[in-house]
């Protein structure tokens, strides 16, 4: 017997666990059997099918929260499992450097020079092609932390934290020792909170981050965890395709016309002057440029260069933004470009 | 029905009245959630949403495992205490023990009335 509601409450939990398909089947294979027994005991007491199909489910409860327990089990296995090897790692490269001194012999080690110079040689030849993997794998980063996830925190360790993130969406991370111990940040004493379901990865970052005055930036799709105020340095040019967008935005043509006219007089009295030229349109008739730039970098001093709030630029190319922002704010406009796409916001 | 213990009071001890469940033998999770809910006189209630993580989380430390059996033609998940297991309980089942006489003396003489009473 196999009810249909029992079968989307597995399948949504299975996609929600972020597990090995063999671990999930067989949590699903468990539950299963568990509700399919609840059941013949629920309509063996004379409840109706469909109720008693409501109520087997039901004890179960939330199926994010469910998930959200099954995946701190598993994290927990794969922290004791990256602490186990990270032991066992040292122990060998500790061992493997004691053996390659005893018998390293001296013309191997012209031949590793040779090598490495042939390395080098080859490095600086593909220098382009270099630049487009750096930008091939930020934006591999950022995809990964586009995907949602779970997170309880409680007092967590800053380094602990990250080490989750950083295991749930599979990236690699570096913190910026320097800056962090500069502005007295130690990521193992500094404890974070966060307990949310089913959100993105970019945005758990963010959270936690701020909790603590940092936020990160992507350097060869690395994560760099530094300060606030350093990342708020460290600008990025990003290009956005919008055509969609700009196809349908009613001020374009608006736009280039006000400008024939000049700017009008700011309205101080109003409080209005942060609109700066286009402070006379009414809300729903922002330009997409506009409307970027009033509704991101709003944190600290993230802001816009026209504005004055910021160090950001943003202009309009064709059918492409061109945005030279921080990593926070550049993920601040995807978010809002994929609500703009979807209507609904995240 | 006597009234159910509340949430805050059991949480602790749940993980010690799934291993006492299974000091009896091999059990799957439904089972274990029906001779709780026995043993306790229905004032127990281990919700699925409950049992399932924490029997994970037990046998992650090792302290039951698990096996899969096809007996029957249904295909179920057995578990079964480990060594590591036994002595938890015996070490938890000494402590409560004397937890819950100590907390009976203390609490003897506010329900004196009371129990006079019934």
């Amino acid at each position: 017997m196999s009810e249909r509601e029992f079968d989307a409450y597995l399948k949504l939990l299975g996609g929600l666990l972020r597990l090995s398909p063999g671990q999930r089947e067989q949590i699903a294979g468990e539950l299963r059997d568990h509700m399919e027994e609840r059941l013949d005991a629920l309509l063996a007491a004379g409840i109706s099918r469909e109720e008693a199909v409501a109520q087997a489910l039901e004890e179960f409860g939330d199926v994010a929260a469910l998930a959200a327990s099954f995946r701190q089990i598993a994290w927990n296995r794969k922290r004791r499992w990256i602490m186990r090897c990270t032991a066992a790692s040292i122990v060998c490269v500790f061992v493997g450097i004691l053996a390659i001194s005893a018998f390293w012999p001296g013309d191997q080690q012209a031949n590793g020079v040779l090598a490495n110079a042939r390395a080098q040689g080859n490095a600086s030849q593909s220098e382009a092609a270099g630049k487009q993997e750096t930008e091939d794998r930020n934006a591999r980063t950022r995809l990964r932390l586009a995907q949602r996830g779970t997170v309880d925190f409680d007092q967590a360790p800053l380094d602990d934290a990250i080490e989750y993130i950083v295991t749930l969406f599979d990236l690699q991370a570096h913190f910026d020792q320097t800056e962090l111990e500069n502005s007295g940040i130690d990521p193992s004493e500094t404890g974070v909170d966060l307990n949310l379901n089913d959100i993105r990865g970019d945005m758990m970052l963010d959270l936690v981050l701020s909790q603590v005055d940092c936020a990160y930036l992507l350097r060869d799709g690395i994560v760099i965890i530094t300060t606030r105020e350093e990342a708020e340095f460290q600008l990025v040019l990003r290009v956005y395709e919008c055509g969609d967008l700009i196809a349908n935005d009613p001020i374009y043509s608006q736009e280039i016309a006000d400008e024939a006219f000049g700017e009008e007089e700011l309205d101080l009295e109003c409080g209005m002057t942060q609109l700066g030229s286009t402070s006379h349109y009414r809300p729903e008739e922002l330009s997409l440029v506009e409307l970027i730039k009033r509704s991101t970098g709003k944190d600290g001093s993230q802001g816009w260069e026209e504005s004055g709030t910021g160090p950001g630029t943003i202009y309009r190319y064709n059918d492409k933004l061109v945005v030279n922002q921080t990593e926070k704010v550049h993920s601040e406009i995807e978010g809002l470009l994929e609500s703009l796409r979807t209507g609904v916001s995240r | 029905m006597t009234e159910r213990f509340g949430r805050d009071l059991i949480r602790g001890s749940l993980d010690l009245m799934v291993l006492s469940v299974l000091a009896g033998g091999s059990q799957y999770g439904y089972s274990i959630q029906k001779r709780i809910r026995a043993a306790s006189g229905d004032r127990v209630s281990l919700p699925a949403g409950t049992l399932y993580p924490l029997l994970h989380k037990l046998e992650e430390d090792k302290l039951i495992r698990s096996r899969w059996d096809n007996e029957g033609g249904r295909r179920r998940k057995w578990y079964d205490l480990t060594a590591k297991g036994k002595r938890k309980l015996t070490e938890q089942a000494k402590e409560w023990t004397s937890y819950a006489e100590c907390l009976g003396r203390l609490l003897g003489p506010v329900l004196g009335g009371v129990e006079a009473r019934g």
